[in-house]
């Protein structure tokens, strides 16, 4: 009885390990799948490829100021409703927020002109109309997350006024002072990298392009740590699905158009125009410091996408007297998702932002 | 014609391909400061440690697995690995160190997991243990090489001749395949970017109703539009008659002018009036004044009756002078009656004069 107990659980334990090696082979092969952005919610208004969602609240609408969520650029929005339980969006629609997300799609060929012209004057108007529309409001609270926390800086700095009530900045870089920058400052150097190269090669520039420069700023850790924890955790038999959802989304590239490309490293990284509020849009200066509604600016110490003093920086240029500066010890995406985020930042923020809502 | 750039013709794009497998390997070579026979490539270190590999003595041959402990295994592995590495390294091609810095992070890992505190029972669990020895130091290097000078040094002219390829093909297969009139994904492209400016077109125009500049026009509005402007012709018709009877406009600059002028002097006229303070006190004088001229108004009005009374008086003493006259020339008559033709020539001054009656008192009307 004994040995055939022993001998049954070394078979077991050896179709257990093979059954953890497929696993493992099958993620590296078939990339990771995971069902992520599973909040419910309805597309409210669409531009180009451009979506605006609305978020189904399943708890009664506590607060009357609702909250527009900007992306970046680059990767897809659903990091910030990852999947249930891991999602800033479900978070805040179940405690009474009326949450609305701006996805900017993927960008084809037709898009390589857009420009920072066309996203802040043209797409987040429109969209922040139709948001107070949609909810009834006549104020609503903006909430940028990374490229998407510059554009809705520039956003506020051009409409300061009404229906502005808040803004939300989560790990938004707005100083380029490219020896804050770590390895980007090396690269993004004028006598380094000329992005028109790019731009004018490709069009719009390739999502893994963009992924590449991103993982290469922590290589090893991205290239060969990720799949050393995976391994771990499969072979531990620890929950996969936050790490297949977090490697969807990092493999989940989109194109950067190119006329935008060559702004962002032009004027962004390789001249600081925005801190020295040079920045023209269709002729208009963006100053920053004409950004006077309550402020909350959200770094990660250890983020090497947009380092700390990129975002604290914003702190001493925009005219808010309501404002603060909250750091977390964390990475770029580890701010806003995983255990952490879920004991830090979203209490946090939902602390802040309910009195200003009412 | 394809964007921005001159035609290439319909080039062979594996023509193309070939050119610049070439340039880009020379320029690898010469970033490297490689031999100038042979050009560098990103297998060079995978050739050079297979060629070593060879070399290395098989450690299963020499020793069977299954009669060894795995701390041997271990050793063994380390042994033979390690000693490929550093025949590897010294065989050349590592301008980055690459094999430098692996070698040392091998030895050190063998030092340690060797000394025997904590062997890895299985293939994964040894690897993750020299990836937690081993990641922060490799991870220090990797971003020390490729924020290094030498490296962008290296990566810059790849970059350029990559683009300048990648734009070059581009073009070539765009004419190539209009040649054969098959549309281009750029054609695709152009026809996407009128839709989406239509869209735009359209999101203008939603933005227009949405702030009420323009609102749908109704049958309804349209009559009653159709209506005020029926009124507004009639209002319009009557003004043209009245247009018509007023005075010529050119007149009225000249008639403002006067009006002007004479405002002018007006205010020329107002300057030179002193306050009015002084004005009240020269009116309260001139009052004083005034009341005081009923008393010689009264000592005048006596003084008019002066000249009927001296009338009187001269007529009283004309009629006098007459009856004196008179009264002379009887008494001379009478004292010379040869002297009558000289009465009768006596001046007649007093005829113009009221006769005196004899009941008169020349005296006694004084």
């Amino acid at each position: 009885m004994t040995k055939e107990l022993s001998t049954g659980s070394g078979i077991e334990n050896t179709l257990s390990t093979l059954k953890k090696y497929e696993t493992g082979m099958r993620i590296l092969l078939e990339g990771a799948q995971a069902n992520t952005g599973q909040t419910p919610k309805e597309v409210i208004w669409t531009k180009n490829k451009a979506k605006l969602y609305r978020y189904a609240p399943e708890v009664e609408k506590r607060f009357p100021v609702p909250i527009l969520l900007i992306y970046a650029l680059i990767n897809r929005p659903y990091v910030l409703d990852l999947m249930p339980g891991n999602s800033l969006v479900e978070y805040l629609v179940n405690q009474g927020f009326d949450v609305y997300m701006l996805d900017w799609g993927t960008p084809g060929d037709e898009d390589k002109n857009l420009t920072f012209e066309n996203y802040v004057l043209d797409y987040i108007p429109r969209a922040v109309r139709k948001v107070l529309k949609h909810s009834h409001a006549e104020e609503f609270t903006l909430l940028g997350f990374c490229m998407g926390g510059t554009l809705s800086a520039m956003y506020a700095a051009l409409f300061p006024d009404k229906p502005l009530r808040n803004l939300i900045l989560l790990t938004a870089p707005i100083d380029f002072t490219l020896e804050n920058l770590g390895l980007y400052g090396v690269w993004m150097d004028e006598k380094n990298f000329n992005p028109a190269l790019l731009a004018d090669a490709f069009g719009n520039i390739p999502g893994d392009l963009i992924d590449t420069g991103n993982r290469m700023v922590k290589p090893v850790t991205n290239y060969v740590g990720t799949y050393v924890t995976m391994w771990d955790r499969i072979l531990q038999d620890k929950s996969m699905d936050t790490w297949l959802a977090m490697n969807k989304w990092v493999n989940d590239d989109v194109p950067f158009p190119g006329a935008a490309f060559k702004q962002w490293i032009r004027e962004f990284y390789q001249q600081n125009k925005l801190v020295k509020g040079q920045i023209f849009l269709r002729g208009r200066r963006v100053d920053l410091s004409r950004i006077t509604c309550p402020v909350l600016n959200i770094a990660g110490k250890r983020d090497h996408i947009c380092t700390l003093p990129q975002a604290e920086a914003t702190m001493r240029l925009i005219g808010s007297k309501d404002k603060e500066f909250y750091v977390l010890d964390a990475g770029h995406v580890g701010l806003v998702t995983g255990s952490d985020a879920r004991k830090n930042l979203w209490p946090h923020l939902r602390n802040w932002l309910a009195p200003r809502s009412e | 014609m394809p964007e921005g750039g001159k035609s290439h013709g319909s080039a062979d794009p594996a023509a193309l391909w070939r050119q610049w497998s070439e340039t880009t390997s020379k320029a690898w070579s010469s970033a490297l400061e490689a031999s100038k026979e042979q050009y560098a490539d990103s297998y060079n270190l995978y050739r050079s440690w297979a060629k070593s590999v060879g070399n290395a003595p098989d450690p299963t041959r020499l020793n069977p697995l299954g009669r060894m402990n795995p701390k041997e295994v271990w050793k063994l592995w380390f042994d033979s690995t390690v000693g490929v590495w550093r025949t590897a390294a010294e065989s050349g091609g590592d301008p980055l160190g690459f094999l430098t810095v692996w070698l040392k992070l091998m030895e050190d890992t063998q030092a340690r997991i060797l000394s025997g505190e904590a062997l890895p029972t299985n293939l994964f669990a040894f690897y993750k243990q020299w990836y937690d020895a081993t990641s922060d130091t490799w991870a220090r290097f990797v971003e020390d090489t490729i924020g290094s000078e030498k490296f962008l040094e290296m990566v810059r002219p790849f970059l350029e001749s990559y683009t300048t390829f990648l734009k070059t093909f581009r073009n070539a297969e765009e004419e190539y395949l209009r040649s054969l009139q098959i549309p281009t994904r750029s054609d695709v492209a152009r026809v996407a970017e009128l839709v989406t400016s239509l869209e735009e077109k359209i999101d203008q125009i939603d933005d227009a109703f949405e702030d009420g500049y323009a609102r749908m026009a109704t049958r309804q509005s349209i009559a009653e539009l159709d209506k005020r402007l029926s009124q507004l012709e009639s209002k319009l018709t009557p003004l043209s008659t009245v247009a018509e009877k007023v005075e010529s406009i050119e007149t009225i600059p000249q008639r403002l002018e006067q009006v002007e002028n004479k405002l002018a002097l007006l205010s020329i006229v107002a300057e030179k009036v002193g306050p009015i303070e002084s004005i009240m006190q020269r009116l309260g004088q001139v009052e004083g004044k005034l009341d005081t001229l009923p008393g010689v108004l009264e000592k005048v009005s006596k003084v008019e009756g002066l000249p009927q009374r001296m009338d009187q008086v001269e007529s009283k003493l004309s009629a006098v002078l007459a009856a004196l006259e008179k009264l002379v020339a009887q008494a001379s008559a009478e004292s010379a009656k040869p002297a009558t033709t000289a009465s009768r020539k006596a001046p007649r001054k007093t005829t113009s004069q009221p006769e005196v009656k004899s009941s008169e008192s020349p005296v006694g009307a004084e």
